[in-house]
This record gives structure tokens, sequence and C-alpha cells, in this order.
């Protein structure tokens, strides 16, 4: 027979803020950081866990042993790049990956923000296509005037 | 030309281990058991009593400590599932253990500090208070936004696991990436951060460690 629901134990079905977010271990970068965001504005995740590592890194040399593989690896992971000779080749490829990766996040300039874009284009967003072509073109005709100067 | 080990002086009889962890994305694993200690409190308790946002970040921390200073990582092993789910659950258990302490010693009426818990109805659970608390709380924050506002009736509709953008985007007919977009708009709106982060809005300039 199953038992009778508990006061203070938790509802089966998933709260508004859950089913509309998703479970943090599947969600993807942009969304995880959003969240993360809101609820620990200003707060650098990767110092924060640098710091816990390096704190446990002390006790361990205390000890007069060397910190383990996890331990190490978190550190190497977080720590400040200041320089890139002599950084492990894994910490290089994420650097590279980093910068190649196409960014999806809001934009000031407008003629970054049709990038990714799925969709039609409403007139609006047409008009300012069309200025910034506009813009573009003056540019250009200017440069070819410079040119021949 | 075949590339250089990724294996540090004095742990070469290592190298299976190291990659073990060399794979794992910190700065994510903590986001993630962030995020993830804030559901279970909206879960268990709901954004009515005091600052969730400032409480996870202390349990977090206190789990990656315990984590880091174990030889063996708490026992963790690659069989055992994925680490941010393995944590996950010692984040889930350390948090109930703290809400079980905090139910036992409660604050001085007189401290500044101090907020009443939401008005009990009778008969309801304090898991049900807070959702119906979350509901109500949602949609009176985007009044007059029809798209948030639809954006929210469909999340009651949905499971949320790991297509939940794809479900809502069938539900709204709009693409995956636009319903991202919305929940960053939504998350824009005035409390609604406070209310994910289960964190009274007051609270929210309190000066962090």
């Amino acid at each position: 027979m199953p038992r009778d629901k508990q006061p203070n134990q938790p509802d089966p079905e998933r709260d508004l803020l859950d089913k509309l977010f998703g479970t943090p271990e599947e969600m993807a970068e942009e969304e995880l950081d959003m969240l993360y965001e809101a609820i620990a504005p200003g707060t650098d995740a990767a110092a924060v866990v640098h710091g816990l590592a390096a704190d446990a890194a002390v006790e361990y040399r205390i000890q007069h042993r060397l910190p383990p593989d996890h331990v190490q690896a978190a550190l190497d992971a977080t720590r400040d790049v200041k320089s890139l000779e002599n950084l492990a080749p894994s910490r290089l490829r994420q650097i590279v990956d980093a910068l190649t990766a196409p960014y999806t996040g809001a934009v000031k300039d407008p003629a970054y923000a049709y990038r990714n874009r799925e969709g039609e284009l409403d007139t609006h967003d047409q008009g300012i296509i069309d200025k910034l072509t506009d813009e573009l073109r003056e540019d250009w005709s200017g440069d070819d005037g410079e040119g021949k100067k | 030309m075949e590339a250089a080990p990724d294996v540090k002086p004095g742990h070469e009889g290592k190298r299976e281990t190291v990659n073990r962890f060399q794979n794992i994305d910190w700065t994510r694993l903590y986001k993630v058991l962030l995020v993830h200690a804030v559901g279970v409190l909206r879960r268990y308790r709901g954004p009515d009593t005091f600052d969730g946002g400032q409480d996870c970040e202390d349990v977090v921390a206190e789990v990656l400590k315990d984590f880091y200073k174990s030889p063996n990582g708490l026992g963790w092993k690659q069989s055992k599932g994925k680490l941010e789910t393995y944590l996950g659950t010692v984040v889930h258990n350390k948090l109930l253990d703290r809400l079980r302490r905090q139910k036992h010693v409660g604050g001085s009426l007189d401290d500044p500090g101090f907020s009443p818990p939401a008005h009990k109805s009778p008969g309801t659970t304090a898991p049900e208070r807070a959702k119906t608390n979350t509901k109500d709380a949602l949609y009176s924050l985007v009044k007059g936004d029809t798209e948030l506002r639809d954006l929210i009736t469909a999340a009651e509709l949905v499971e949320g696991g790991p297509s939940v953008n794809q479900e809502l985007g069938q539900i709204l007919n709009k693409t995956p990436r636009q319903v991202s977009k919305l929940k960053e708009r939504l998350l824009a709106i005035d409390g609604v951060k406070e209310l994910y982060a289960a964190r009274q809005t007051a609270k929210s300039t309190r000066p962090r460690a």
C-alpha cells in the first residue's frame, strides 16, 4: 500500500519555474548562465571553484601530500591564464573553442543582431538592415573616392 | 607528429585517472549545483522566509569543499554517473538537513531580518503553498505581456525535461531559440530573478562575501 504523503515531503509535481527551465544538468550554456546570474549576480564561478580547490590543496601540502587528481584538475582548469606559454594542450583547446564559438547573447550594435537569427524578418528589422547596408555602401564609395585622389 | 600527453610530472602513471577529471567543466559544475540547489529549496520551502540564493551558495561551497578535501573525491567514479548528478544528490541532502535545522531554531521576531512565513491555508503543505505562490507571483509579474503570459501557461503543460524549449516551442509555435529569448525577457522583469533565486527582493542588495 502506498504511504500517505508527509506534510514536509516535496510534491511529485515539479515547480512551475523548474518546468519552464528544465533540469540544470541538461541546460544549454546560455540558459544556465542566465539563471546563475539571477542567483549569484556578479560572482565569478571559476574564482569560487579555484578558491575552494586552492584551500584544499594547501591542506594537502601541509600534510606533505600531493593534491589528488581532482583537486589538481580543478586548479588547472580554473587558474587565471596570464600567459599561453607552458599551458596544457587541453586548456589551449578550451581557449580556442571559446574564441571561435559564435556569440549568441545580446549585442549593442544592431548589425550583429541578425547572426543566428531564425524565422522571418519583420519590416522594422528589414528597415534597420537596409539602413546599415546604405551606410556601408556610403563608406565604401567614400573609400573609393579617397583612393582615386 | 603525436601530441604530447597532457600529464603533470609525478602523475605519469595515473594518466587515465587524470583525464577522467580533466574532462570536467568545473565552472559549469558549480553553476549547475547552484541552480539545482535553488530548485530544491523552492520545491521544499518556497521563497517566503529567508535569502535562498545566499543559503544555496553556502551549501554548494560546503559540498565542493568536502569533495576536494576527500582524497577519493567522496567516492565518485564514472561508473556512478555524472559528477553533476552525484554531487547534486549531496547538495540536496545537505540543504534538507539545513532546512530541518532552521525549522527547529527560529529567529527572534524582533530581528530586523526576520520575515514572517507565508500565510498558511489549512490543509496545504509548504511545497504546495510555494508552488501556488510561484505561479501567482509569475502571472502577476508579467501582467500585460501576452507573450510571456502564454509562455508561463505553456510551462504548466510541459514536464520540464531536457528538450523543454522544443516542447514549449511546439505549444507556442516558436523555435527553441525564440523560446530561450522569451525566457531571457522574463528574467529581465523586476522580481522574476528574485523569485527564481528563492530570494527576497528587499534582501537582494545584501553585500556578498
